[in-house]
């Protein structure tokens, strides 16, 4: 596969792998330059990926570990880029003005919690959420064991709840 | 044997499938992240561009390694190559040490030309032996760095 044949390959995830960069990375540039990496460590890696066996998951693993490197690093360095919540970007043409802009700001609510929980349950909860990784996958992906991946989910959901309800988000109340 | 300790766990674990709980929570969440990014145009020119020098960077890499590999084996087909050098060299000091050589008997003919010449050319001897045994040692370097290459090739 060459770098146009790559490129070809890549649009048809692009979408996807840069939305999952931007749930995981807190702010735009990080979010790029997360999709920068991803892409780049894919493209060396292309002759691994197989087009038979969901190469999504592949560039979504890839993703994941990539940012939980720089977690890793960043927590090491005092100059961590400032963060700032990302505009979510809602297009449902069947939605009124006013429902877009409930939905668009409970969006930004839920995803400001989410971007409060610890990184080790942040980053299985969004797989499971985002691409309905199974419990294997994400294990897989994050090169735990898939027990861990259990514990962490179901510490992660109960955290996530706890703390919408305590903000009162969405009608959740405690 | 099940233990205490793994009861707990499994009971734990097996939390994560009571859906009841987070019916609400769960329905929201896919929600909210069923929402789509678009790339933004810049991003998607700089990803462009930056596969191309990579790949253009590999390229360059797979050539370089090509060429190592190639250069090594045409030292190991014609050793001469380098061995030639080698051969200049011990042919120039030769001549150096035989000039020197006729030198000295012309200057001081006699037995203590003798032993001029004689030191001379135990001096020559010595560097002729340390020559080949250098020129051992630098193809057996060859074969190494040889089989090294051939190596890496296969992985490439």
């Amino acid at each position: 596969m060459d770098a146009a044949e790559f490129e070809n390959f890549l649009t048809l995830y692009e979408k996807d792998i840069y939305t999952f960069c931007r749930y995981l990375a807190k702010n735009q540039q990080a979010a790029e330059d997360l999709y920068q990496e991803t892409v780049l460590f894919a493209f060396e890696k292309r002759d691994d990926i197989d087009a038979a066996r969901n190469p999504k998951s592949f560039l979504l693993a890839v993703a994941a570990g990539k940012w939980k490197s720089i977690v890793r690093k960043a927590s090491r360095r005092a100059n961590i880029a400032p963060e700032f919540p990302l505009e979510p970007n809602i297009i449902d043409t069947a939605q009124t003005p006013a429902q877009l802009l409930e939905q668009k700001e409970l969006t930004a609510n839920v995803i400001a919690v989410v971007n409060r929980l610890n990184e080790k349950l942040r980053i299985p909860l969004i797989l499971h959420y985002y691409n309905d990784f199974s419990i294997e996958e994400i294990a897989a992906a994050l090169e735990i064991p898939a027990g861990t991946v259990k514990s962490r989910l179901h510490k992660a959901r109960k955290t996530l709840k706890n703390l919408l309800e305590k903000e009162g988000i969405n009608g959740y109340r405690e | 044997m099940d233990t205490g300790s793994n009861k707990n766990t499994d009971r734990r674990f097996n939390k994560f499938d009571e859906f009841d709980e987070f019916d609400k929570m769960d329905e929201d969440m896919r929600k909210i992240f069923s929402a789509r990014y678009d790339i933004p145009p810049q991003l998607r020119e700089n990803i462009h561009a930056a596969l191309l020098a990579k790949s253009r960077e590999m390229e360059r890499e797979i050539e370089r390694e090509m060429e190592q590999a190639a250069q090594v084996a045409q030292t190991r087909q014609n050793p001469q190559n380098d061995l030639g050098i080698l051969a200049y060299v011990i042919i120039i000091f030769s001549l150096i040490g035989s000039a020197a050589v006729l030198y000295g008997i012309w200057a001081f003919s006699g037995i203590f030309a003798t032993v001029i010449f004689g030191i001379l050319y135990g001096f020559t001897t010595v560097f002729v032996t340390v020559s080949g045994l250098a020129t051992a040692f630098l193809l057996d370097n060859l074969d190494k760095m040889d089989k090294a290459k051939n190596e890496k090739m296969q992985t490439i």
